[in-house]
């Protein structure tokens, strides 16, 4: 079987403020993942708030109402997202990781189908100018 | 993407805490690998924007360096997840903490490219 344990290993060995070893190691390890991401949270954060404003700014036409729902929702979860990688980064917390987890999976699929609306838009309206410029010429 | 069990080589004392590691990671990369197929189509989705967009905008990049500056960085943030779904791949097919750090380094360079890419659009439409 693979053999990795070299770099399964190393990260874990550093905390010390738990009771049994198996909660030493599981609070370790989620940590350790956790602060991988941690280090962006900013970013994560900034993206959050740039989505909400892009909604609330899609949100201010009557034809925009339609989808405008998308990127708020999409701030709402990246929120969320940036919140329990906080804890987990911070305190080793299973579920926490676990739910930003999925919230990231929920991040994926909404942005996805967001810019395949927005890539149908602007194809829709490329098509639309060159049907109106050939229908000029 | 084929599944391995997760073991570790090493007999020693702490093979209860070798194997709740293995158990741990094996959970993780399962949850990561939900995201595998939407992370890729995100990145594709991406990349077909950037490509469609230089095209679209040919003359604007030019005398627009904000607008280049954006595509850049789009660009960027699909590379990004690119190699996160490879490192996924990884993680999942090997059950590996070193794939799995790095698709979730990977992952949060993702964020970072997005939300400049982001800010640079709002400073391209707020100047010009």
């Amino acid at each position: 079987m693979v053999a990795n344990s070299e770099d399964e290993q190393a990260p874990y060995s550093n905390s010390s403020s738990m009771d049994s070893e198996g909660t030493f190691y599981r609070n370790g390890i989620i940590q350790d993942l956790a602060q991988c991401i941690y280090k962006y949270n900013s970013w994560i954060i900034a993206l959050a708030v740039i989505s909400i404003v892009i909604g609330i700014l899609i949100g201010l036409t009557i034809i925009g109402l339609t989808i405008a729902w998308l990127p708020i929702w999409l701030g709402a979860i990246l929120f969320s997202f940036a919140k329990s990688i906080r804890i987990a980064a911070h305190y080793g917390e299973t579920a926490e990781f676990d739910y930003a987890l999925s919230r990231m999976n929920m991040y994926f699929r909404i942005s996805g189908i967001l810019l395949l609306i927005l890539l149908a838009i602007y194809s829709f309206a490329v098509i639309l100018g060159v049907a109106t410029l050939s229908l000029v010429l | 993407m084929n599944h391995k069990d997760a073991t570790f080589s090493q007999e020693s004392d702490s093979t209860a805490t070798n194997s709740e590691q293995s158990e741990i990671i094996q959970k993780i990369t399962d949850r990561l690998s939900e995201n595998y197929n939407w992370i890729r189509f995100v990145a594709i989705m991406e990349l077909i924007f950037v490509v469609s967009n230089i095209i679209a905008s040919v003359r604007s990049i030019i005398t627009n360096p904000l607008t280049l500056l954006h595509s850049i960085f789009v660009f960027m943030s699909a590379y990004y997840l690119f190699k996160a779904s490879k490192a996924i791949k990884q993680a999942y097919e090997h059950c590996s903490f070193k794939h799995t750090k790095s698709s979730l380094t990977l992952i949060g360079k993702h964020f970072m490219m997005s939300a400049i890419a982001f800010i640079l659009s709002i400073i391209t439409i707020v100047l010009f």
